[in-house]
C-alpha cells in the first residue's frame, strides 16, 4: 500500500512541460505553467473529451494556445500581456468583431499556421477522377529514417468511423468518398500522426512514421496508441517497444528484453544466476521464445545475468500471456515473439555501445536503394580481457565470454512482396579456474516471403533450422568428465491472411516442425577420473499443425477472435525403447525388454484440436472488457528439477512413457482508461489447468540418464492469480505499477508408493511466488537528460526444508526433509536508478553519443537465490543463504550512432 | 556463525560473484523451519552366516536438536520377518525399540520381507533378497600428504591414513552392490614411572567408522578387479603411535539398499550448488500400507559379509607420518589413562590375535 501510495504522490505531484494525449485542461494548465501566463475559460471546457498534444516547437503562449484549441470548436484571445480567455469559437466570433480584440487577426493567422503543422496531402489527380463516390486509396507505412516498412500499424479516419491495418508487407487499403479525411496514424514504438488526405481520385499513397518521440529526442513520451490496451482485442498482450526497454535502468547498463519482461505483470523469475522466466505460473520451457519465427532453446548469456537478444537490432517485442492465436503453438504458457529490425533502405548507418563488460556494433546499410537492405549487429563480452590482467590465479584462468550476431537481408519485389533471410549465432563460455567449464551455442536461420496475393490476399511462407548445443566439463574431481547435450530442429510454415473487410482478418496457415535432440553423452576427461562414459541415444520427434483465426470486429464494441488449431505429434525411431512390468513402479529392475523401431518409424503419436477465442466488449472509448479461452499442448520439454535453469538442461521430446502437456487457459479482464488514456488501468485473472504435467521422483536423477522415464511421473497442475495494472502513459513523467497474485500447485497420483510425493495432495511448484510487485519510473528532464527507477519485490520462492534429523547404523545426523516445497525462502527486493545524458539533436550532427549511468540492487539487498543446509560432522545443520548479487553494481556505458 | 563454504558451490557461486563484484555469495541466515511432526525410523536386517536378525525403531529428533537430539525408541510394536515360501519370524523386544529374532534365518537367495504394525499403521518392506556373499581379498593401507591452507592462511601438512580393499567381482547382471564397515582396535601404553613401575598395554575399541559411509557399485568396476579401493579415511593421531586392529567388513546388499546409501551420502555431499537436485526426505525400502502419509524412513536389507583384519603397526605408521604420542610425550600427559588405561572407555587388557 505504500508503494501505491507513493506511486500517486510522485505521478500527482509533479508538473510536465510537454506532452501528448493530454486533456484540454491539462494542456491549458500545462501552457500556464510553462509561459507564466493567465488563462480563463468556461466550465464547459472540462467535459470536453478530445485529446490535444503540445509540440515542443511553440515558442509562445499564443502558438501554444492555437495548436492545442486547433482541434476543437473553441478558440481564444488574449487580454492585455499575461492574459488569454477561451470560448467556443462561434461565440467569439459572433459576440466580438475585429476592432474589438485587437490581436484576433493573430488568432487567425495562428489558425493557418495549424493548418501548416498538420500537414495535407493530395491524393490522385482530379483529372483522373472517374466520379465515383468510394475511392480505392492503397499504399505503403513506412519507417521515416530507414524507410523499412511497418507491419501492424493502424489508419483511423475519425470522421468516418473506420480504419485498417497494414498487413505483413506493410501494405494498407482503404476505400473512401472523395474529399478532405483527417487520417490518425498509430504504431507501437513510433509518434502518432496526423495527417489531412485531399482525396481526388484512387491513387497511391505512402506514408512515413516517425520512431517514438523518445529515441528522436522529443519530448513526448508514449509507445502506444492512446487506448490501445482498452481497444486492442487481444488480452494479456504485452507489446514493448525496444525503446522503452533502453530507458528502463538495466544489469550493467546493458538494455535487455528478458529483464524488462519481469517488470510486467504476471511475469517474474527464479532471479539472478537463472536463464528464462515466468508467465502466469507457467515453467520456463512452456514459453515460446521466438527471434523472427526462430525458436530459442536458450534465451540468455552468463548463466542468465543477459539475455540473447541485442538490443540494437530489436525492433519490437510481444508478449503474449493471456489470448494466443491460433498460428502460435507449442508452448502452454505464453509466446514471446521478438521482431527484429530491417536494414536502412536510404543509407549507411550505425550504432553501438561500450559497457563494462560487453560491447556492441550494428551497420545496416541499402544494398540498392530502396529495393533491399542488410543489417548486421554483434555484441560480445570484454570481460576476460578484465579477468587477464587480475593478478589472481583463479580469477585470470576464468572466463564469463559471450558474443552473438545477427544478420538480416530483405529484397522488396515492387510494392507486392519481401523476402528476408536472417542468420544468428552465438555462443557462451562460461568458465571457473580450473574447476567446471561451460560452454554453449545457439545457431540459427530463417527465410521469410511476404507477398500480396491480391488485395484481400496475402502469402506468408516462413523457413527456419536451428541448433543448439550444450558442454559441462568438470575437470578438477575424481569424477572429471565432459557432457553435451544439443537440439536441432527444422520448422515450415505457410500462411495465408486474408482479408474481406476492413474488420475481419482470417489467417490460414500449416506448421510442420521436425526435432532431433540429442539427450547427452558423458565421458571421463581424464585417465584417473571414475566416470563411466554413456551416451543416451538421439531422439527424434515432428509435428504438424494446421491452423484457421479469424478475428473480426462487430461494429465499434465488439471484436471476435475465433482460431482452431489441429496438431499431429510423432515420436520417431531409430530406437530401441524399454519395456516396464504392468502393474509395478517403472524403475530399472522391472524393465523386462526392448522394442526397437527403425530409423523414421513411428513409436507413438498424439493429436488433438486447440480450439482458441478471444473477445472484447467495449462499454466506450476509455473501458473494454475481454475473456479468452485458448487449448494449448507442448510435445517437447525442458527436464530440470533445480531451481535455476541452466543451459545444460536436457529437453525431452513427447515420447511413449511422457504424454504431451496439455493446457485450458482463461482470462477475463476489465480495462479502463482515465483523464483521457492519461491514465492506463487493468484488472485481469488467469487460470491455467494443466494435464500430463511432468513431475519429479525425490531425488530424481535426470544428467544422462538412458532409463529417464523411471524418474518422472505424470501429474496435473493449476495456475491462477490475478494482474492489476496502473500505467501513466504520457507526459515528462511515465510509469507502471504493477501487482500480480499468483500460484503455482501441482499434484500427482502416484499408484506405487515410492513414487508419492506429498501423499498425493496438491504442493507448490519451486517456481510459485504468491506476490509480486513491480514499479518503474521514467522521467524526461528535458530532450537530453533521463532518470529512471525500478522497483520489484516478490515473494520467496518455496523450497523443501529439514524439519528433524535421525541417525541410522554408524551414520549420524542425517536431515529429515519436510515435505516437497513446503517453506519459502526470504522475499526478493531490488532497487536500480539510471541517469541518461541524451544525445544532441542538432540534425546535421553526423556521430551521437549518450552516456548511461546505472546502480543496480541500490541499497545492495542480499537477496536469497537459494536457501541450502548444511551440516558438518558432528554439527547442528544450518541454514546457507547463496545471493548472486550481495552488494549495488554500479555501471558507466557509451551508446552512439552514425 | 561462522560460515561454510562448500567445495563444489564455491566455484561456481565465486565465478558468478567475480563477474558481479560482490562481496560474498553465501552467508548463513535463521529460517524457522517450524517442526511438522516426527518420522519413523525402521532399520532392519537379515544375515546369512548365522547372526540374527534384528529391528531398530525410533522416532526422528528435531532438527534444531543436532547431534545430541534425542531419538526415542519405540517400544510395543509387532515386528516379525517373513521367509517368501516359507516361515515368519516373531522378534521380541529385546531393549527399548530394538527387535531381535530368536533365530538366524538369512540363506543366500531367498528372499526376505519385514512388517511392522505401531500405533495403527502397517509398515511393510519390500522384499530383499539375500545376496551372494562377495570375498574380501586383501586390505592393506596406506598414509598420505594431505596439504590445506589453514584460516590464518599459513600451509598446513596433515597425514590421512586410507584403510584399501582388494576384491574380485562376480559378473553379474547388475551389482554386486557393496557397503564397508570398519572395526578398529588400537593400541594403548600407561606411561612407566616410579609410580606404575609395570605399565599396562590396553586395547580400546574405537568406532573408526562414524559416518564414514563406503559404498560401491561393482558393475562400475572396471574387469570386475576391486583394487585399492579407498574404505576409510581417517587423519593420523596419536591412536596409531602403538598400532591399530583393523577388520575391514565387505558387506553384499541389496540394489535398495545401496539407493538407500547413495540417497544419505548424496545428503551429506549437498553444496546448495544452483544445479543441484533439490532435496527430498529419504525413501528407504519401508512404506506405510494404510495411508500415503510419507511418515517412515527406514531400511531392511539382506546381508551376507565377509571380513579381513589388518593391524596397522604403528612405526610404519610413525615412519610416514612423523611422531605421534600417547603417554610418552615431554612433558608428560597428566591424563588418568596414562597411568591406568582401563579408565578409557572400551579398553581391555586382552590383546586381540591381530596384534
Amino acid at each position: 500500500m505504500r508503494y501505491l501510495l507513493l506511486f500517486f504522490f510522485i505521478f500527482g505531484g509533479l508538473p510536465w512541460l510537454y506532452a501528448q494525449n493530454l486533456s484540454l485542461t491539462q494542456g491549458i494548465e500545462q501552457i500556464e505553467q510553462t509561459f507564466d501566463v493567465r488563462i480563463f475559460s468556461s466550465e464547459d471546457i472540462q467535459a470536453h473529451s478530445q485529446l490535444v498534444s503540445i509540440d515542443s516547437s511553440l515558442q509562445t503562449a499564443e502558438e501554444a494556445l492555437a495548436f492545442i484549441l486547433s482541434t476543437t470548436n473553441y478558440s481564444f484571445l488574449s487580454y492585455r500581456d499575461h492574459a488569454f480567455v477561451i470560448a467556443p469559437k462561434k461565440q467569439l466570433d459572433q459576440e466580438y468583431d475585429q476592432q474589438y480584440f485587437q490581436n484576433k487577426s493573430d488568432v487567425q493567422s495562428l489558425s493557418q499556421r495549424i493548418q501548416e503543422v498538420i500537414p495535407q496531402i493530395q491524393v490522385g489527380t482530379s483529372e483522373a477522377y472517374d466520379g465515383s463516390n468510394i475511392l480505392k486509396v492503397e499504399g505503403f507505412i513506412s519507417d521515416e529514417a530507414t524507410k523499412e516498412v511497418i507491419i501492424g500499424a493502424t489508419i483511423a479516419i475519425q470522421s468516418l468511423g473506420m480504419g485498417t491495418m497494414t498487413d505483413e508487407i506493410g501494405k494498407f487499403s482503404l476505400a473512401l468518398p472523395p474529399g478532405e479525411h483527417q487520417l490518425l496514424l498509430r504504431s507501437v514504438g513510433y509518434q502518432d500522426k496526423t495527417i489531412i488526405a485531399n482525396v481526388l481520385s484512387a491513387a497511391n499513397l505512402d506514408l512515413e512514421l516517425a520512431k517514438e518521440a523518445l529515441q528522436l529526442g522529443e519530448v513526448v513520451i508514449t509507445s502506444e496508441a492512446q487506448n490501445k490496451n482498452v481497444s486492442a482485442n487481444d488480452i494479456g498482450l504485452e507489446a514493448l517497444s525496444i525503446e522503452e526497454i533502453k530507458m528502463l535502468p538495466s544489469f550493467l547498463g546493458e538494455a535487455d528484453v528478458m529483464k524488462s519482461l519481469i517488470l510486467l505483470p504476471g511475469v517474474s523469475s527464479v532471479g539472478e544466476g537463472s536463464g528464462g522466466i515466468n508467465v502466469r505460473g507457467g515453467t520456463v520451457d512452456q514459453n515460446l521464445i521466438m527471434m523472427d519465427g526462430l525458436y530459442l532453446f536458450n534465451s540468455s548469456h552468463v548463466l542468465g545475468l543477459f539475455s540473447l537478444f541485442n538490443s540494437d537490432v530489436v525492433k519490437k517485442v510481444d508478449l503474449y500471456k493471456g489470448s494466443m492465436p491460433a498460428r502460435y503453438g507449442g508452448r502452454l504458457s505464453s509466446v514471446l515473439d521478438v521482431e527484429l529490425k530491417e536494414g536502412n533502405y536510404q543509407k549507411f548507418s550505425g550504432r553501438g555501445g561500450i559497457g563494462l563488460v560487453s560491447s556492441r556494433l550494428t551497420f545496416e546499410t541499402p544494398i540498392q536503394k530502396g529495393k533491399s537492405s542488410i543489417i548486421f549487429g554483434t555484441r560480445f563480452s570484454i570481460s576476460d580481457y578484465l579477468f587477464n590482467v587480475i593478478d589472481v590465479a583463479n580469477i585470470r584462468e576464468s572466463s564469463a565470454f559471450f558474443y552473438d550476431s545477427n544478420v538480416k537481408v530483405t529484397q522488396r519485389f515492387s510494392d507486392r512482396g519481401k523476402l528476408s533471410l536472417s542468420g544468428y549465432w552465438s555462443q557462451d563460455r562460461f568458465k571457473f579456474s580450473s574447476e567446471f567449464d561451460f560452454r554453449w551455442r545457439s545457431r540459427g536461420a530463417n527465410a521469410q516471403f511476404s507477398y500480396l496475393l491480391s488485395d484481400k490476399l496475402s502469402l506468408n511462407v516462413e523457413g527456419v533450422l536451428s541448433d543448439y548445443q550444450s558442454r559441462w566439463d568438470e575437470t578438477e574431481s575424481n569424477r572429471a568428465f565432459e557432457m553435451q547435450n544439443g537440439i536441432q530442429y527444422t520448422k515450415v510454415r505457410p500462411e495465408i491472411t486474408y482479408t474481406p473487410s476492413a474488420s475481419q482478418t482470417i489467417n490460414i496457415g500449416m506448421e510442420g516442425n521436425l526435432y532431433t535432440v540429442n539427450p547427452g553423452q558423458i565421458a571421463p576427461l581424464t585417465d584417473s577420473s571414475i566416470t563411466i562414459p554413456v551416451n543416451v541415444d538421439d531422439e527424434f520427434g515432428r509435428d504438424i499443425a494446421f491452423y484457421v483465426n479469424d478475428e473480426i470486429e462487430f461494429g465499434e464494441r465488439i471484436s471476435l477472435s475465433l482460431g482452431l488449431r489441429y496438431v499431429i505429434y510423432q515420436a520417431l525411431g531409430p530406437s530401441d525403447v524399454a519395456v516396464y512390468a504392468e502393474n509395478s513402479p517403472r524403475l530399472v529392475d522391472n524393465q523386462t525388454g526392448l522394442e526397437s523401431y527403425q530409423a523414421g518409424e513411428v513409436i507413438t503419436s498424439y493429436s488433438g484440436l486447440e480450439p482458441r477465442a478471444s473477445l472484447r466488449f467495449s462499454f466506450d472509448e476509455s473501458t473494454s472488457f475481454k475473456m479468452s479461452y485458448n487449448r494449448t499442448q507442448q510435445f517437447i520439454n525442458q527436464l530440470s528439477n533445480t531451481a535455476a535453469i541452466s543451459p545444460v538442461d536436457i529437453w525431452q521430446l513427447s515420447n511413449s512413457f511422457i504424454e504431451p502437456v496439455r493446457a485450458h487457459n482463461y482470462s477475463v479482464g476489465f480495462f479502463k482508461n482515465l483523464a483521457n488514456n492519461l491514465w492506463e488501468t487493468s484488472l485481469e485473472f488467469f487460470y491455467r489447468d494443466i494435464e500430463n504435467l511432468i513431475e519429479y521422483k525425490d531425488l530424481a536423477n535426470l544428467l544422462v540418464n538412458t532409463h529417464l522415464e523411471t524418474e518422472i511421473i505424470s501429474g496435473i497442475g493449476r495456475s491462477y492469480g490475478s494482474e492489476l495494472s496502473l500505467r501513466k502513459t504520457s507526459g515528462r513523467l511515465t510509469g507502471r505499477l504493477g501487482y500480480t497474485y499468483s500460484r503455482s500447485e501441482r499434484k500427482t497420483d502416484a499408484q506405487f508408493l515410492d513414487e508419492v510425493i506429498n501423499g498425493n495432495n496438491w504442493f507448490l511448484a519451486n517456481f510459485d511466488r504468491p506476490h509480486d510487485i513491480s514499479f518503474t519510473m521514467n522521467f524526461q528532464a528535458n530532450r537530453r537528460n533521463n532518470f529512471a527507477l525500478n522497483f520489484v519485490y516478490s515473494s520467496g520462492r518455496p523450497i523443501t526444508a529439514p524439519v528433524g534429523n535421525f541417525s541410522t547404523d554408524n551414520i549420524l545426523n542425517i536431515p529429515v526433509y519436510s515435505d516437497r516445497n513446503s517453506f519459502r525462502i526470504p522475499p526478493y527486493h531490488r532497487l536500480d536508478i539510471s541517469y541518461t545524458i541524451g544525445q544532441s539533436h542538432r540534425k546535421q550532427q553526423a556521430w551521437r553519443s549518450s552516456w548511461g549511468f546505472s546502480v543496480f540492487n541500490v541499497y545492495g539487498r542480499r537477496n536469497p537465490f537459494s536457501v541450502f543446509f548444511t551440516q558438518s560432522a558432528f554439527q547442528s545443520p544450518q541454514a546457507n543463504r547463496l545471493s548472486i548479487l550481495g552488494s549495488p553494481v554500479p555501471s558507466i556505458n557509451y551508446n552512439f550512432n552514425f | 556463525m561462522k560460515l561454510a563454504f562448500p567445495s563444489t558451490l564455491l566455484p561456481v557461486c565465486l565465478g558468478l560473484c567475480l563477474l558481479l563484484s560482490t562481496n560474498s555469495c553465501i552467508d548463513v541466515i535463521d529460517l524457522n523451519t517450524v517442526e511438522v511432526g516426527e518420522v519413523l525410523v525402521i532399520e532392519g536386517a537379515v544375515y546369512a552366516g548365522g547372526s540374527l536378525p534384528s529391528v531398530t525403531i525410533r522416532r526422528s529428533g528435531a532438527f534444531v536438536a543436532g547431534p545430541d537430539g534425542v531419538q526415542q525408541p519405540v517400544s510395543g510394536a509387532k515386528v516379525s520377518i517373513t521367509e517368501v515360501g516359507g516361515q515368519t519370524l516373531e522378534l521380541e523386544e529385546v531393549d527399548a525399540g530394538i527387535y531381535q529374532g530368536s533365530t538366524p534365518i538369512g540363506t543366500t537367495g531367498k528372499e526376505y520381507t519385514l512388517q511392522v504394525e505401531v500405533d495403527g499403521n502397517t509398515y511393510v518392506s519390500l522384499t530383499e533378497t539375500m545376496p551372494e556373499r562377495v570375498a574380501l581379498d586383501e586390505v592393506s593401507w596406506e598414509v598420505r600428504e594431505l596439504t590445506a591452507e589453514s584460516e590464518s592462511g599459513n600451509i598446513v601438512t596433515n597425514y590421512q591414513f586410507v584403510l584399501l580393499a582388494d576384491a574380485t567381482l562376480p559378473d553379474l547382471e547388475e551389482g554386486p552392490y557393496l557397503r564397508y564397515r570398519t572395526e578398529s582396535i588400537y593400541e594403548y601404553r600407561e606411561r612407566s614411572s616410579a609410580s606404575n613401575i609395570s605399565a599396562s598395554y590396553c586395547y580400546i575399541r574405537d568406532e573408526v567408522d562414524l559416518n564414514n559411509l563406503a559404498i560401491i557399485d561393482g558393475k562400475n568396476i572396471n574387469q570386475g578387479q576391486l583394487i585399492n579401493q579407498p574404505i576409510l579415511s581417517k587423519l593420523v593421531d596419536s591412536k596409531f603411535t602403538w598400532g591399530v586392529c583393523f577388520t575391514a567388513i565387505q558387506q553384499s546388499i541389496s540394489a535398495n539398499a545401496f539407493n538407500y546409501w547413495t540417497s544419505i551420502q548424496n545428503e551429506f555431499e549437498r553444496t546448495g550448488d544452483i544445479f543441484e537436485s533439490p532435496p527430498a526426505k529419504i525413501k528407504g525400502n519401508i512404506f506405510n500400507t494404510v495411508s500415503t502419509k510419507n511418515d517412515v524412513i527406514g531400511l531392511f536389507s539382506a546381508i551376507a559379509s565377509d571380513s579381513v583384519k589388518i593391524h596397522a603397526i604403528g612405526l610404519e605408521v610413525r615412519e610416514i607420518a612423523g611422531r605421534t604420542c600417547q603417554c610418552q610425550c615431554w612433558p608428560p600427559p597428566q591424563n588418568e589413562s596414562c597411568s591406568n588405561c582401563l579408565s578409557l572407555s572400551k579398553s581391555s587388557l586382552n590383546k586381540p590375535e591381530c596384534f
